[in-house]
């Protein structure tokens, strides 16, 4: 006899697993910088998704469910690793001193990721989920917790701050 | 419209995303992440039809299996001291990611536990081949004034042919004990600790009232009604059996807003 109940009603999670993993990870990896991390932290969310999927599966938006799950994990991991080591993750800016050093005079797509590679967690969550993810501010406002506001504000200041050790890349607003 | 370096930041974070190797991906997927969890038999899923008049929305899923044990043998109406490692055996049974339990409630070989968050309550009920969760959500952090209870509830069945009712919430400030008074005039006395209560019984007898006690003595509060089933509803895919809940995340306080949650038995699965 077929099995009934939450079985039928778990099927269509494998469904939502293999449209959204890839995604899952990538973000994942692109918020922590580091792939093993990354892996672990994409199959906790997916326990925990799978654990509430008979609620999730209603939801309008059970990928930003996933999502939102991820990113608080990531963020959670990355808040215990930096206070273990002292450090703080505050507003997006991005490293004074010898990190900011290094920054200057990055002409190549290769020194940009070096750039962000030395972003917080979290300042590299707000640029990934708007430009990466495509996330409207108000959707990466929703998936961080905070304000959209406090979102568009982290961006521009994350985008000025790499613009400006970016010089060469010319931006069109001064090429005139 | 977008300058050059949001562009590059695009080009290079997508270029990073790139190099992940595939073999992640290949072993992410091998997983199975369903909750391990005995699935003898199985049962319901209840679809929310919608909450009138209630601040919060609140819809509740359950899944409960049953074993060799029919008809919830054993069970009591008073809470029955656990038996040693019943506790931890539901502990176990209710996953090893919710933490710790808010309230644990034993009653005879079966014992039921709330795990929650602001917003989020999963009820694990196991013991005597029965294993059951549910979960829940609210749109908004519930408080609950002093003296007074939440009134949240759900009832299910299986296919086995067995039944439950639950009820369960949070409580305010100073309340001591709270005893369920049912339709059929009988009793059900909760468990009452850190904040919560709970109490279930088998059967789809319904919880009529509750009196609430409180330093100042007890008092009465009426849980919602509980509307005669409508036409059955299921998620597509889906097997169902009959369910309800009610209450949406408000106090007794706040109205007699029911959400009536209602599945059939129709549909196919593997």
């Amino acid at each position: 006899m077929a099995h009934r109940g939450l079985y039928g009603v778990m099927d269509d999670f494998d469904e939502f697993v293999a449209g959204n993993l890839e995604q899952l990870l990538k973000t994942a990896y692109l918020i922590t910088w580091d792939a093993g991390e990354a892996e672990d932290l994409v199959q906790e969310c997916l326990v925990k998704v799978a654990r509430r999927w008979p609620r999730v599966r209603g939801m309008a938006q059970p990928r930003a469910y996933a999502r939102r799950i991820l990113v608080n994990l990531v963020l959670d991991d990355a808040g215990g690793r930096a206070r273990r080591r002292g450090e703080l993750d505050g507003a997006l800016v991005v490293a004074d001193g010898p990190a900011r050093d290094l920054l200057v005079g990055l002409e190549t797509r290769a020194e940009l990721l070096d750039a962000l590679a030395r972003l917080t967690p979290r300042q590299r969550a707000v640029l990934v989920l708007r430009y990466f993810n495509d996330l409207t501010e108000a959707q990466t406002a929703e998936v961080l917790g905070c304000s959209p506001g406090t979102v568009k504000s982290s961006a521009s200041r994350g985008l000025a701050r790499l613009r400006e050790v970016l010089a060469p890349i010319p931006n069109p607003t001064r090429e005139l | 419209m977008p300058d050059q370096l949001e562009q590059s930041l695009r080009d290079a974070l997508s270029q990073r995303a790139a190099q992940l190797d595939p073999n992640s991906i290949a072993r992410l997927s091998a997983i199975d992440y369903r909750p391990r969890r005995r699935r003898v038999g199985v049962v319901s899923v209840v679809s929310a039809l919608g909450v009138a008049g209630a601040a919060a929305a609140l819809t509740a899923v359950f899944a409960l299996s049953s074993g060799a044990a029919p008809a919830f043998a054993g069970w009591q109406a008073t809470p029955t001291s656990p038996a040693p490692g019943q506790l931890a055996h539901a502990a176990q049974a209710c996953g090893q990611d919710l933490g710790s339990p808010l309230i644990t409630d034993s009653r005879g070989p079966y014992t039921a536990s709330i795990y929650a968050d602001s917003t989020t309550r999963d009820v694990c009920l196991s013991g005597n081949g029965v294993s059951m969760s549910s979960s829940s959500t609210s749109g908004a952090p519930v408080s609950v004034a002093a003296g007074q209870i939440e009134l949240d509830g759900d009832g299910t069945r299986d296919s086995a042919g067995n039944v439950l009712t639950l009820v369960d919430g949070r409580t305010g400030a100073g309340v001591t004990a709270v005893t369920i008074e049912r339709s059929d005039g009988s009793s059900v006395q909760a468990t009452v600790a850190n904040g919560w209560y709970l109490a279930w019984w088998p059967g789809t007898v319904a919880a009529t009232n509750a009196e609430v006690t409180t330093a100042s003595g007890p008092s009465t509060v009426a849980f919602p009604s509980t509307p005669a089933l409508p036409a059955p509803r299921c998620p597509s895919g889906a097997h169902c059996a009959a369910g309800y809940s009610f209450g949406g995340g408000g106090t007794h306080s706040a109205g007699q807003s029911t959400t009536l949650v209602h599945s059939s038995s129709a549909g196919s699965s593997r």
